[in-house]
């Protein structure tokens, strides 16, 4: 790997280096903590500290040791080659210096330069070494107080010239660093993430990932011509997921813990940044390289949240550079002009969220945005919204409109025209829904959900009144919405459930039926059964009369249609019910069902209300459903009389009487 | 109520109810790979990327929050950093080293709360402020070379305006 890494070094500097290269490492280990004596220290995984007195200390496995004289260089001269056949020559120094006082840049640049030229001399013995790439293990101090300990390749040039050490050897890491970074070490204060320079850490691991991302993008990049690579400020970064599948491919056993590091803070950094907002991305990108590298990822650019007047130019070009696909804007002083103005240039984006604006706003955005594939304004705040007239036809996918009250819906039968890629169409809290202004939606052939309601709630003595809503049916038009997956009513005053389940139990692909807060009338228990293609049925009915009679209704429909049921959710969150009598009796929670007294012989069952049950084989569920509420002792009183069991026994009896359905039952707490 | 016990880098161990060593599912998987520690003699469960100081303090969080619900991992869509609890918010007044070495261990014990907390924290410390007062913030050297800096801020110079 290090050879490897080296020579794409190599390939992006300097393109006479071959594959041959030389290591020759400096390993006199200290046998001997009397230091005076040693003229050299290899140094592992230390760190110089500077403790409370100002006195320099050197810390490692033998103890802190203090005062030690000037630290010489020694070059191992056993070569174990020949050089000649080596074009790029790699020398493990140890430089350290103690404190500022006894040792300046300009001491370590001698040093340096004693060791290239220590180098060059090697180099003279193969004249036709055109490289000038120079391996110097070496320590590097950018500051007085610690001693960090790594590896990387310097370039001769760069330090003969360099005057001021500190930055050349920043820029020449930043350049071409070693992948055989030193291993993370225990005796560090503390392992920061945050920083490649944080003036307390001898290493941190942002400096190795940083020099993994530059010399494995170097590294990938002369080796593969792959799509994903990106070029900026003259780096080539490739994606991170890349990285981490090209380095789990090629890395070697003894990189593992490094590597382990680097994606340990990638992947809390990234946790970090997903936090932020698109002011701060764009600040915390110009902290430092390393974070501008990171922040720089498309994840990071995905999705945002955004007030509309957040929306200068600025941001719109720092959004259109990311490709940012997702926004969600809110609204903040309700001067939308300048957001219309802006928002069409954002070509990326796909998906549209819009929270309290006006239904012009959206119909506008409908119209000029024509590149949106999914538009959602789920609190629309006035009662107008037009839907409007496109001379094109739209792409957009998903498209979701609800007000915060109710909302009079103008369309346009024409208009819809364009609309035939919508899969997903959402309109709730719609006042004027009925049957001629929804004839529209046969054109809609691509539609797999459909959701519809009214507006559930009391404004104004107009709307309060219940005749005021018309009688809601469902004409053969919606016979052509043949791909139509899940369908949902929301809030439906009045409904000819007759019309409706016979349409729906012709709609083959359509396994996915949901009724919230409507009243189910007999009609519903007598025509669902003709709905076999529904597999999933959720049912959160309007207790506003009798919730005894609702639920008797629907155990019996369920009953019927249990063949072809899977999954049955019953919510009971409708307000009208949570408050009902019965359901807060005796401080236990009980589900009213049916009225009915059974005889003292248990053979014969009548209800109260004088109906009789739906048939024979459902009287011997009541009979079983008596056993099982028979336990509820509290609320069943000596003669048999039945209107109330407790959630558990509903569950139970659902059980019993659907077995091959997942029931559950919501909001009964 | 069974404890274990759990050694840490600097082979201080630790005597734990297994409900709060459980809130790191690192130790979770283990103890269900490996069996629960039948007695007392068991050996402690080594931890090495953890020293004792920082593993006290994860406890001390997770015995806090043993009887929390578990967090959702669906990719929450609010960017929120304010829902941070008193508890937590006084648990993490501490140095940037501790808060640190915190993220890592609780990344390493895979304990989802901890982790999320301590994240949104640092993000607090990055939100509102200029790329000058977050180097000063983080220590963070600034390594852009004054061309590439141009080149940075020219990308965004409205934030310089605000």
């Amino acid at each position: 790997m290090l050879q490897n890494i080296n020579n794409h070094i190599g390939d992006g500097t300097s393109k006479h280096v071959e594959k041959k290269e030389l290591l020759l490492n400096h390993q006199s280990h200290v046998e001997n903590p009397s230091f005076s004596e040693s003229n050299s220290i290899s140094w592992d995984n230390g760190l110089l500290d500077t403790n409370s007195n100002g006195n320099t200390l050197l810390e490692n496995e033998y103890g802190r040791i203090s005062d030690l004289p000037n630290l010489q260089y020694d070059f191992t001269q056993d070569c174990k080659a020949q050089i000649k056949d080596y074009e790029s020559i790699s020398l493990n120094v140890s430089c350290a210096r103690f404190s500022q006082d006894s040792i300046s840049p300009d001491n370590i640049i001698e040093n340096i330069k004693t060791s290239s030229n220590h180098a060059e001399n090697l180099h003279k013995k193969n004249q036709e070494c055109p490289s000038r790439l120079i391996n110097i293990k070496e320590n590097v101090s950018r500051n007085c107080n610690r001693l960090p300990i790594k590896d990387m390749n310097i370039k001769r040039n760069d330090l003969i010239e360099g005057s001021k050490l500190d930055d050349k050897i920043t820029e020449v890491i930043e350049e071409n660093c070693d992948i055989e970074s030193s291993i993370p070490n225990q005796h560090k204060p503390y392992r920061s993430f945050l920083s490649p320079n944080i003036n307390t850490n001898p290493i941190t691991m942002e400096e190795k990932s940083k020099f993994f991302i530059n010399n494995c993008s170097i590294s990938v990049a002369t080796e593969t011509n792959n799509n994903n690579i990106m070029t900026k400020h003259n780096s080539i970064i490739i994606p991170i997921e890349e990285f981490r599948k090209i380095l789990s491919n090629t890395v070697q056993q003894k990189h593992h813990h490094s590597l382990l590091s680097f994606f340990t803070a990638y992947d809390i950094l990234k946790r970090i940044f997903n936090l932020l907002s698109i002011e701060d991305l764009l600040n915390a990108q110009k902290v430092c390289k390393m974070w501008n590298i990171f922040i720089n990822e498309p994840t990071f650019w995905r999705k945002f949240i955004l007030n509309n007047n957040q929306i200068t130019d600025q941001i719109v070009d720092a959004l259109i550079e990311h490709n940012t696909e997702h926004l969600i804007i809110h609204n903040d002083n309700d001067n939308w002009e300048r957001f219309h103005f802006i928002i069409k240039k954002i070509v990326p984006l796909k998906v549209l969220e819009l929270c309290d604006c006006p239904g012009t706003v959206v119909s506008w955005v409908i119209h000029s945005c024509p590149q949106l594939t999914t538009i959602r304004a789920l609190s629309i705040t006035n009662e107008e919204f037009v839907l409007p007239y496109l001379k094109f036809r739209s792409e957009c996918k998903v498209l979701q409109l609800q007000c915060v009250t109710t909302m009079t819906l103008t369309i346009v039968l024409q208009n819809f025209m364009v609309f035939q890629s919508l899969t997903h169409l959402s309109l709730l809290t719609i006042n004027n829904l009925t049957e001629q202004r929804f004839d529209f939606l046969y054109q809609l052939v691509n539609l797999e959900d459909l959701e519809l309601g009214q507006f559930n709630g009391k404004v104004g003595t107009k709307t309060n009144d219940m005749s005021s809503y018309p009688h809601l049916s469902f004409s053969n038009s919606f016979l052509t919405l043949h791909n139509l997956k899940r369908f949902r009513l929301e809030n439906i005053k009045t409904l000819c459930f007759t019309r409706l389940l016979q349409i729906i139990s012709k709609l083959k692909k359509l396994t996915n039926l949901e009724l919230a807060n409507i009243t189910l009338t007999q009609e519903f228990e007598d025509h669902l059964h003709l709905c076999t293609n529904i597999n999933r049925l959720l049912l959160s009915p309007n207790y506003d009369t009798t919730p005894a009679c609702s639920n008797t209704r629907i155990l019996n429909s369920i009953y019927k249609l249990r063949k072809n049921l899977k999954h049955f959710i019953w919510d009971f969150s409708n307000e009208s019910f949570q408050f009902s009598q019965t359901f807060c009796q005796q401080s236990r929670k009980y589900i009213p069902i049916l009225s009915c007294q059974l005889d003292q012989n248990l053979t014969n069952i009548h209800l109260n209300d004088g109906s009789s049950l739906y048939n024979k084989k459902f009287k011997q569920i009541i009979k079983q459903l008596m056993n099982v509420a028979c336990q509820d002792i509290n609320y069943i009183c000596n003669c048999w009389n039945i209107d109330a069991i407790s959630s558990s026994s509903l569950q139970k009896f659902c059980n019993a009487i659907i077995p091959m359905t997942k029931v559950e039952l919501l909001n009964i707490s | 109520m069974t404890n274990i016990k759990l050694k840490s880098s600097d082979d201080q161990v630790f005597d734990v109810d297994v409900k709060v060593a459980q809130c790191s599912i690192t130790i979770k998987t283990m103890l269900e790979d490996l069996g629960m520690p039948e007695e007392e003699e068991d050996e402690p469960i080594p931890l090495p990327n953890v020293s004792g100081s920082v593993l006290k303090k994860v406890l001390e969080w997770a015995n806090y929050h043993k009887d929390d619900p578990p967090i959702n991992e669906d990719e929450n869509p609010e960017k929120r950093t304010d829902d941070i609890c008193e508890w937590d918010m006084e648990f993490l007044k501490v140095d940037q080293g501790t808060l640190f070495e915190l993220i890592l261990s609780a990344n390493y014990l895979d304990i989802k709360g901890l982790l999320d907390v301590t994240c949104k924290t640092v993000a607090n410390m990055i939100k509102g402020k200029t790329p000058e007062e977050i180097r000063k913030t983080f220590n963070i050297k600034n390594d852009f070379s004054p061309i590439e800096e141009d080149q940075v801020r020219k990308e965004n110079e409205w934030c310089e305006e605000k």
